[in-house]
């Protein structure tokens, strides 16, 4: 249901609003509403001069700042720092972020960190070049040894492509008509795509080689600033030392981080929580509005939280600022926050409606019938004990394990509730896997899937007319409760239309006596007439999507019928191929069809709710609850 | 004969629509993943415009079942 809200105004006398404003902040019900957007500030032009938003102080002004950038620093300290481990951290504190000497102390602290997060980078990467260029540069370990120990030459490592040998020719004729034949090449591969190839040449032909390998476009292998200035050989030598050092000294820095993270990683945090709750706190006054002598913060409490809020207030403010409630007016719904509450075990399913906007104030809450519905439909998809129960153990693990948090604790509860409902219409239907059932004598108690086609798509049909007229009859209440005379009048008459509807249907089945149809075809034309006086005259057609609506319902007989079908396909594996081939067949089947079963039911019972449910009487546009409270 | 042509019409039924709602939503899922890449919040809005075509195989499932044992 949507909790009952109330529009507040707390009045005092200005030099109070800093203190009323920390109260209303620890208290954390009032949603705050910018004094511009309160309409009793509009139509009274007297007021409008004299209420006027607070401005904010240009102190106010340089504090928001400051805390802005503290917020930031604080924010990119707490990345950096990794989380510590449950335990009792190391004491350390740091002084309330309004003090003077925080910011003496924050520096210290974001030194210390960033100095050792800056080493750490600084080895990560370094740790990646010397991977990259070991990957290249060990394959050609082996043939340093062929290249003698000589001064006076310089070796130069280059890459080409395995797939074009012809490159390696050319290579050779240019190297050798530059250097006159006073070169070594040596070639070995690196991988699949690529060689690494190792020139040797005298000292003074490096400068055409370089030329000619730029011109050529072939890739030289360079290598990091601080390897660079060495030879080819010392450097390689080097890079294979550094990448089995880099993993210890990263390793030490992290545990020093670790260790500086234990330190400060709550006191940061509460410093953050702090800053922020400060800087809310500022921008809150942009939302009051003020006199010459006194302020009005207005805003949005729960009605039944009112009296809370202003004995806390008078408590806190002895009864100098007073708390007004006012009724809320229609025109205000649009802007009035949404606040549900349902029961415990209804409440998982606020989740599945998050997927919309939520509902607008003063209309209806959709969740109970969602948590009714929802776990019905599903079960008349998937219907089978075997399936069922593979779901429920899952979703039961799930919850066990706390698998995605609290988003994860309420889809392992639909997930419960499904997965029951998919095993009581086994047992209905009786079916486990398929038929496996039959062969244990499990047999169906309502109907058999495979072979009752027409009673499943007759089931569904109830299913869904029920579904379709609860809508109806829920815009019907929506109307009453609001007082609007024409669209109740129209939704009276649509329910009477489909009643005909119904009896006609009955009559053709020879549930009931045709002559009452007939008496109920009579009053058609007399409804369809007034229906079109209160709406226009294209409202008949709305009956016709009605129809429609109904017969969409039919999908979840076509779902359940696939879903069976496969699993008897798969069941008849074993006996198609041998005894271990038919069983890995099968279950790889009653695998895929278990996580189509659990997919497909969940995307359908879906869209039955938000296309042919909802569309009857869901109004969506409410505001979400967002209360001045604090972060710490 | 009769058999064979009761046969054929069901599986047009389905074919056909299940084509025409392929065809629709391969552009809907197209615009819908498009919108979901801008504006997450709108995922609930592209999963009911990707269902709204269904309703045409369904129908066409529905009046082939009915084809096939309606009588």
């Amino acid at each position: 249901m949507i909790v009952e809200m109330s529009k507040v105004q707390v009045l005092g006398p200005r030099r109070l609003l800093p203190e009323t404003l920390q109260c209303l902040h620890t208290q954390g019900i009032l949603q705050l509403r910018p004094v511009s957007d309160t309409p009793a500030a509009r139509p009274d032009q007297m007021a409008q001069r004299t209420l006027r938003r607070a401005p904010m102080a240009r102190a106010d002004l340089t504090k928001e700042r400051s805390l802005e950038e503290i917020c930031r620093r604080l924010h990119e300290l707490l990345l950096i720092l990794p989380v510590p481990e449950q335990g009792i951290p190391d004491k350390a504190g740091l002084p309330d972020v309004a003090s003077t000497d925080f910011l003496s102390r924050l520096e210290v602290v974001e030194a210390e960190i960033r100095a050792l997060n800056d080493r750490r980078l600084a080895l990560e990467e370094e740790r990646d070049l010397a991977t990259r260029y070991e990957r290249i540069l060990t394959p050609l370990v082996p043939l340093l040894g062929e290249l003698g120990e000589a001064t006076h030459v310089e070796t130069v490592g280059i890459l080409v492509r395995r797939d074009h040998p012809e490159i390696l020719r050319l290579l050779k004729q240019e190297v050798g008509r530059i250097t006159r034949g006073a070169y070594t090449m040596l070639f070995r591969a690196v991988d699949k795509e690529e060689a690494g190839v190792l020139l040797t040449v005298p000292r003074e032909f490096c400068r055409d080689l370089s030329h000619l390998l730029f011109e050529q476009g072939i890739a030289e292998i360079r290598l990091p600033g601080r390897y660079a200035s060495q030879p080819f050989v010392a450097t390689l030598l080097l890079l294979l030392r550094r990448r089995r050092e880099l993993p210890v000294e990263i390793a030490a820095v992290e545990v020093e981080l670790l260790r500086v993270s234990r330190r400060w990683s709550e006191p940061l945090r509460q410093a953050h929580r702090m800053a922020q709750d400060r800087l809310a706190r500022l921008r809150a006054i942009a939302d009051c509005g003020e006199t010459d002598h006194a302020f009005v913060i207005s805003g949005w409490v729960p009605t039944e939280r009112c009296k809370l809020l202003a004995s806390a207030l008078e408590e806190t403010l002895q009864r100098r600022v007073t708390l007004l409630e006012h009724a809320i007016r229609r025109e205000e719904y649009d802007a009035v926050p949404v606040v549900l509450r349902n029961p415990g075990c209804v409440q998982p399913f606020e989740l599945l409606l998050s997927l919309l906007s939520p509902p607008r104030y003063g209309s209806v809450d959709p969740t109970p019938f969602l948590a009714c519905f929802f776990p019905l439909f599903f079960g008349l998809m998937l219907g089978d004990v075997g399936y069922g129960a593979i779901a429920l153990a899952l979703a039961l693990l799930a919850r066990k394990r706390e698998w995605g948090g609290e988003t994860g604790r309420k889809v392992a509860a639909i997930a419960i509730a499904s997965s029951v409902s998919a095993i009581v219409f086994g047992v209905l239907f009786g079916e486990v896997f398929g038929g496996l059932g039959g062969l244990v004598g499990f047999h169906p108690i309502l109907f058999d899937r495979t072979k009752a086609v027409l009673a499943f798509l007759g089931l569904v049909l109830v299913v869904g007319g029920v579904h379709v007229v609860l809508g109806v009859g829920l815009a019907l209440w929506t109307a009453l409760r609001h007082g609007e005379r024409e669209k109740t009048i129209a939704k009276l008459t649509t329910l009477a239309l489909i009643l005909v509807a119904c009896l006609v249907i009955l009559a053709c089945l020879d549930y009931v006596p045709l002559s009452l149809a007939k008496w109920a075809l009579v009053t058609v034309g007399p409804l369809l007439g007034v229906l079109m006086t209160v709406e226009n005259y294209l409202a008949p057609l709305e009956l016709l999507k009605i129809l429609g609506n109904v017969l969409s319902y039919a999908r979840l007989m076509a779902l359940g019928m696939a879903s069976v079908m496969l699993a008897e396909v798969a069941n008849q594996m074993p006996g198609l191929f041998t005894v271990v081939v038919g069983v890995t067949v099968a279950v790889l089947l009653h695998a895929v069809n278990f996580a189509m079963g659990c997919f497909s039911p969940t995307i359908q019972a879906l869209r039955l709710h938000y296309v042919e449910f909802f569309d009857k009487f869901y109004q969506d546009g409410g505001q979400p609850y967002r209360p001045f409270s604090l972060a710490s | 004969m009769e058999r064979a042509l009761l046969t054929l019409a069901a599986a047009l039924a389905i074919g056909v629509s299940g084509l025409a709602t392929a065809w629709a939503q391969s552009r809907i899922g197209a615009a819908g993943a498009g919108t979901i890449a801008e504006k997450p919040d709108l995922r609930g809005t592209v999963i009911v415009m990707l269902a709204i075509p269904e309703t045409m195989v369904i129908l066409g499932f529905v009046v082939a079942v009915l084809i096939l044992f309606g009588r």
